[in-house]
């Protein structure tokens, strides 16, 4: 079996992002006042910027931390502080309809989350070559190309030559050719307990490598930890970090002036009709 | 190497996402919860969309990439729109229940 520290980083970083994401969900559905769930909400937008990021998408995320975390939100802070009233307090947090409304999305997730952890991953992946691999395709348009094996079953031992006289072992992973060119891949498995399914497979396809330092959309060339180190991404959330902070500082200062501010005049309940 | 996140784990967080979303939008009765909780809920389908995008290789993968960004120019209009629709009517009600909006007579 084939590890890098990258291997085990992405899992991780993934995992932290995903509970993080949640965590604030949860946050943001018990928040009593709506600028507690603004910043929970900003929580879940930062860290589903972070698992872009590891998605190999790069660009979505550094969209995600403008957009959403920075101007929406911002906007959002906004309003809530202009219209800042005592009388929220008034308005329950839950009330018996939305223990009723609360059964739908319950149900709808664990059906969700039940049939997705039934589902073989194979179902989502593109159509395979050469019966044994499912990736790369011809026009693989980034540096690192992701290399794919179909599942031949317990036992089986997968080895990749990359046609640039490096050869490596592991049924997914990445590889990083240093010049553009052709490339004809082959995949041997062997020791799997469904003799069918050893063999080998060739494909053929075609890698660009992109420069360092020039970041394409769909290249993981930012946020590459092999090529480049944690330094660009450390940087990034360190960005979304400050940003964060600096919402937080903004509402708590916000808050202590307008505790101090006079009490407004009490508004008629209903509205006139 | 970034390809060891299992695809199923992406759209498993997506869904749970979506879930607490929609159950925001669907019990809260402050608006602006109720508007996060759409926010939310879009941002879940953003994540289902790039868990998706990443399955595929090369130009397809694009594909998975584009509809996100159009979803959140249509989602930071619907915020402003959303948003000084809010203020507007908080002026003559004041009040943030969401209950207090349902008549739409005036």
């Amino acid at each position: 079996m084939f590890y890098s520290l990258d291997a085990i980083l992405g899992p991780a970083y993934f995992w932290l992002f995903a509970g993080i994401a949640t965590l604030c969900g949860i946050g943001l559905l018990l928040a009593r006042h709506p600028i507690n769930g603004a910043i929970y909400l900003i929580g879940v937008m930062l860290s589903l910027s972070g698992i872009y990021a590891l998605l190999n998408s790069p660009f979505l995320a550094v969209l995600q931390v403008l957009v959403y975390a920075g101007a929406i939100m911002m906007l959002v802070v906004f309003v809530i502080m202009v219209l800042n009233q005592a009388k929220e307090h008034t308005i329950p947090v839950f009330d018996w309809f939305s223990l009723v409304g609360l059964m739908l999305p319950l149900v709808l997730g664990a059906a969700l989350v039940g049939t997705l952890s039934t589902a073989n991953a194979a179902v989502f992946r593109t159509d395979d070559k050469a019966a044994l691999i499912t990736s790369p395709k011809t026009d693989q348009g980034t540096s690192t190309v992701v290399f794919a094996a179909v599942d031949a079953g317990e036992g089986a031992s997968y080895v990749w030559e990359f046609g640039d006289k490096t050869t490596t072992s592991g049924r997914e992973l990445g590889h990083a050719y240093a010049q553009s060119g052709t490339y004809t891949a082959k995949l041997t498995v062997s020791g799997a307990k469904d003799a069918a399914k050893n063999g080998s497979a060739t494909v053929t396809f075609r890698a660009v490598a992109v420069p360092r330092g020039e970041i394409a959309l769909l290249s993981a060339t930012m946020f590459d930890v092999r090529a480049k180190g944690p330094g660009y991404y450390l940087l990034f959330e360190l960005v979304g970090v400050v940003l964060l902070a600096s919402v937080v500082a903004a509402v708590v200062l916000a808050k202590r002036s307008l505790e101090s501010a006079p009490p407004e005049k009490p508004a008629h309940q209903e509205g006139h009709h | 190497m970034i390809n060891h996140i299992a695809l199923v784990d992406v759209q498993i967080v997506a869904a749970i996402l979506f879930c607490l979303g929609l159950a925001v939008a669907l019990t809260r009765r402050n608006v602006f919860l109720l508007l996060m909780g759409i926010e939310l809920m879009l941002n879940a389908v953003n994540l289902s969309f790039i868990g998706f995008s990443r399955g595929f290789a090369g130009a397809e993968s694009l594909f998975g990439q584009m509809t996100p960004i159009f979803i959140i120019a249509i989602a930071a209009s619907a915020a402003c729109v959303g948003l000084a629709m809010v203020i507007c009517i908080v002026r003559g009600r004041e009040s943030l229940d969401s209950d207090a909006f349902a008549d739409m007579k005036e």
